[in-house]
């Protein structure tokens, strides 16, 4: 071999040695009864749903600087790593293994996609890990372990609940389902449309889309032929805002009934001039208007998604627990007993660590913003 | 130092992909990107048999199997292609088999994915610690870098890179040369399978988001990284991509853009390294 | 009936966005002959640049508009002069310059979410207020009007361009073969700057346009330049008219499939249609 490939094998050499002295002369021995509490988060800050990502990490910075100006944990300062899952499987258990294994963290609020924390999940339950998820709803998580929390419903109940609300307040019988292609609409959708079928209303239609997709109008016009009552559409807000303008071009008035995601305010804002009828289904939660504020604020955009009042408040769970514990099965048992009213609803987690589904509240599409119907 | 395993077992993992797309690009000079479909067929086949109960060292074989019938299918469409369009016909069929992943529910669980996959057994003893996975790998590793090096060494690789330097040539000689890239093809595919299996016993989860076309540029950029024509550069090329964005997460960027910034330096990283050594690290053959 | 018409109008708006994004790869592709997939990534930042003047700035849409392509225009130049030019001067695989132009691709992605953050964006300042009209039962809207004429103006500008002009003739001579070209006497290197930029800026074109009409992601990139990339394929590749034909081949193609089977399968379609075309007419519909 000659001389440069010599070069480049040294250099890599060094930096992977390099690597190695730096990520250990931080750890060794998880920090005692003092100094700072570590803590992870893992979400999506970049890829395609790098937007939910960020406004989830907001959230969490929000809540832990709160925290910490007011003197912390039992007077011991939150350390938050954030790492990034990408909402892809093998990332998130490269960045739960960092953060189990290098940064010794207590306990980690992660993931925001169902991918994340089903990846990473099992590690965590066996390294004893407590985890509470801001923004995972697949329905199999609940069966993730003893150590596994959501402060953010499963599907099960936010899509059954949809289903009700529709046949019996709303009074549809024929209803077409537009959804994006993935853990979310696809999970939500399914546990709809079984819950809308048992109780006797027909879906007329139902079409799906990828996630990143734009353009929506074939969809939109098999829907619009064939004549719904209402249209159910659990989509991410990116899509959704390209949707309901589409929508809105090509003369549909039916009304939409949307998942929780449609709480973005960013979208809200976007789609106020068109005039459409749009309700969704979230946890029962009042928003401050401050707390939209520190939002933005971070993240220098106009966005805040449900996840970042989950994820500011998922700190807040935690931080109530870590008062009484300070890891492993005692800080488990502390974050199960905690009952905490966040900005997201009221949280109490039952044997499963989901949060209760009952809160649930349908709230209407208002000028740039969102009130309560029901 | 378990998170050291970690990143190493999913190396080694990376590296089998690697060492199969090497005999494919490397060898017989095809740029194929059809890597990211085998790997998930061979991902979901092997989870699917795992969950129903057989054990992984049969799984892995029948998987195998499943993945080499696909792979005659999908080599014969692409042997009458060349050069750019068998690149993207290569990615046509990437694009399909994930929407396939993607749509067909009833089978892989579209977008919410196989959970709970039981990690390998043998005779009673499971493989479930890190270290004893870790071992399991590496010596699949070294297993499939042996037969890759026989091979590319055997008379059957002198063909290949016979085919590679040209094809023409090489058929006037006598050879069925199409016979030959299907051949080497439907190894690899078997192969990238194997990869597969490993991969989704390990993680414990797989859904359709690891099998997209990325995943497959991504063994591409090892390989010409580690260097073309030559089979230890793959693995090298694939410890470097896997271990690299890990050693970044501890360099100290500000938390709001630190994952923006990774990305940036790793895109840096590709274009530096294009524009200075382009062969690759130990690179025998330039494409 | 006012199904297929609305279909038919939904084809259209699409096939004219996948042919501006062909229109530009194609000519970037005939003259440096690789995949340029950095491309995706600057149409994507032009509506960025756009969003910048129109939105954050204020100024009036004749200005940012003009501003936002001709930045990225240049920003396709200068890449072109300081990663492709000294690769291709090498004599770098068309795979090798394929990696360099992911690489390009991430960093630009890269820059625009530090820059901009990750959310999506909508150009529009005020999303319902564009006119729509209704033909025959379809609805289509002034901005859709708008995207569709600057397809086909950029077309026919561009075929004229190459094929009568001192320029054309040598973009065309320089796609023949390079080598031959640069004996002959045309400053091969100066003109294929040329040609990025004003590939650059077709596809900037192509991504202000989407963000008018949807709306935009650092991320957004990829999928439509797949779009481009197809049609410019089945279309004929290097051929400009073939990749105008193409992309509306592949727009019909795609919404009649969505129509009759569902919108799921999309993709699969769309690149079902491409390996079928790989298979029985390679060379596209339209030849070189």
């Amino acid at each position: 071999m000659n001389k440069t490939v010599w070069v480049i094998i040294v250099v890599i050499v060094v930096l992977l040695g390099g690597w190695w002295f730096i990520s250990n002369s931080g750890s060794g021995e998880p920090a005692a009864q003092t100094g700072p509490i570590e803590v992870g988060f893992i979400g999506p800050l970049t890829g395609d749903a790098a937007s939910l990502g960020t406004a989830s990490q907001a959230g969490v910075q929000a809540a832990v600087e709160e925290i910490n100006a007011a003197g912390g944990v039992n007077g011991r300062q939150l350390h938050l790593t954030y790492e990034d899952g990408q909402c892809n499987a093998q990332q998130a258990t490269n960045a739960a293994s960092k953060l189990v294994n290098q940064d010794h963290v207590v306990a980690i609020l992660g993931g925001l996609c169902s991918t994340e924390t089903a990846a990473f999940g099992p590690m965590a339950m066996q390294a004893m890990i407590p985890t509470i998820s801001y923004g995972s709803s697949a329905p199999n998580l609940s069966q993730m372990g003893a150590f596994f929390f959501r402060d953010y419903p499963s599907d099960a109940g936010q899509g059954a609940f949809g289903a009700d609300y529709m046949y019996n307040t709303l009074g549809a019988r024929k209803v077409a389902v537009l959804y994006h292609i993935s853990e979310y609409g696809t999970g939500i959708k399914n546990v709809f449309e079984e819950k809308f079928k048992a109780l006797g209303g027909t879906i007329v239609s139902e079409e799906g889309a990828e996630q990143t997709a734009t353009d929506y109008r074939t969809q939109l016009t098999k829907i619009k032929a064939a004549k719904p009552d209402y249209i159910y559409s659990p989509m991410y807000p990116a899509g959704a805002t390209a949707m309901f303008k589409q929508a809105k071009e090509m003369g549909i008035t039916t009304k939409f009934l949307g998942g929780d995601a449609l709480s973005d305010t960013k979208l809200q804002s976007d789609v106020k001039s068109l005039g459409l009828n749009i309700m969704f289904t979230q946890l029962k939660s009042d928003l401050p208007e401050t707390f939209n504020a520190k939002i933005t604020s971070k993240t220098g955009g106009t966005q805040v998604t449900v996840y970042a009042a989950t994820a500011y408040d998922a700190v807040y769970v935690l931080a109530s627990a870590l008062k009484t514990a300070t890891g492993g099965q005692d800080l488990a048992n502390a974050i199960r007993a905690t009952s905490y009213d966040g900005v997201s609803g009221h949280i109490q987690f039952d044997a499963n660590g989901d949060v209760a589904a009952s809160g649930y509240a349908v709230y209407k599409f208002d000028n740039g913003a969102s009130t309560l119907v029901q | 130092m378990d998170y050291f395993i970690h990143v190493a077992i999913l190396a080694s993992i990376w590296g089998i992909l690697a060492l199969s797309l090497e005999l494919v690009v490397g060898e017989t000079g095809l740029v194929s990107l059809a890597h990211a479909a085998f790997f998930g067929i061979g991902a979901y086949a092997t989870a699917i048999l795992l969950k129903i109960g057989l054990n992984f060292f049969f799984a892995a074989p029948l998987a195998m199997a499943v993945v080499a019938a696909v792979a005659l299918a999908i080599g014969l469409v692409l042997s009458r292609f060349k050069g750019d369009i068998y690149m993207l016909a290569s990615l046509g069929f990437t694009s399909i088999v994930y929407s396939i992943f993607l749509n067909w529910q009833s089978v892989t669980n579209g977008p919410l994915g196989l959970p709970a996959i039981p990690r390998a057994s043998l005779f009673g003893f499971s493989f479930s610690t890190i270290m004893s996975y870790f071992v399991l790998v590496i010596i699949m590793l070294a297993l499939v870098y042996a037969f890759c090096r026989w091979l590319t060494r055997s008379s059957f690789g002198r063909v290949l890179h016979a085919i590679r330097e040209d094809e023409e040539a090489t058929s006037i000689f006598g050879y069925r040369t199409t016979h030959y890239k299907l051949l080497v093809f439907v190894i690899a595919a078997m192969l990238a399978a194997l990869a597969g299996g490993l991969y989704a016993s390990y993680i414990s989860f797989i859904d359709p988001s690891s099998f997209m076309v990325a995943a497959s540029i991504f063994v591409l950029a090892t390989i010409i990284l580690g260097g073309l024509g030559n089979v230890r550069g793959a693995i090298l090329g694939a410890f470097i991509l896997i271990m690299f964005p890990e050693a970044l997460r501890f360099v100290g960027f500000p938390a709001d853009i630190a994952a923006q910034s990774r990305q940036l330096v790793y895109g840096l990283v590709l274009i530096l390294l294009m524009l200075f050594r382009p062969q690759g690290i130990w690179g025998t053959f330039r494409l | 009936m006012a199904i297929a018409v609305q279909i038919a109008f939904n084809a259209i708006v699409a096939g004219a966005m996948y042919a501006l994004v062909a229109l530009g790869f194609n000519l970037i592709y005939s003259t440096a002959r690789f995949f340029d997939v950095g491309y995706a990534a600057l149409a994507v930042a032009s509506a960025y640049a756009v969003l910048y003047f129109y939105k954050t700035l204020g100024l009036p849409l004749v200005v940012s508009i003009p501003l936002g392509i001709i930045i990225a225009a240049l920003l396709g130049l200068i890449i072109e002069k300081i990663i492709y030019r000294p690769l291709r001067a090498r004599k770098a695989s068309g795979t090798v310059l394929l990696v360099s132009s992911i690489g390009v691709l991430t960093v630009v992605q890269a820059l625009i979410a530090i820059v901009f953050t990750s959310e999506f964006q909508s150009l529009s300042r005020d999303i319902g207020s564009t006119r729509v009209f209704q033909f025959f039962g379809g609805a289509i809207t002034e901005t859709q009007l708008i995207i569709i004429a600057a397809a086909f103006a950029v077309m026919i500008a561009l075929g004229l361009t190459l094929r009568y002009s001192y320029f054309g003739k040598a973009i065309r001579a320089i796609a023949d073969d390079e080598e031959v070209a640069r004996i002959v006497g045309i400053p091969s290197e100066r003109l294929i700057g040329i040609v990025f930029f004003l590939g650059t800026a077709i596809g900037a074109i192509a991504g202000i346009a989407i963000g008018f009409d949807s709306g935009i992601q650092p991320t957004a990139g990829l999928a439509l330049l797949l779009g481009g990339i197809i049609a410019a394929i089945i279309g004929g590749i290097g051929n400009v008219w073939g990749g105008v034909l193409g992309a509306f081949v592949l727009a019909i193609v795609e919404n009649v499939g969505v129509w009759l089977i569902s919108g799921q399968w999309k993709a699969a379609i769309a690149f079902s249609v491409l390996i079928l075309f790989l298979i029985f007419r390679p060379k596209g519909l339209l030849q070189k």
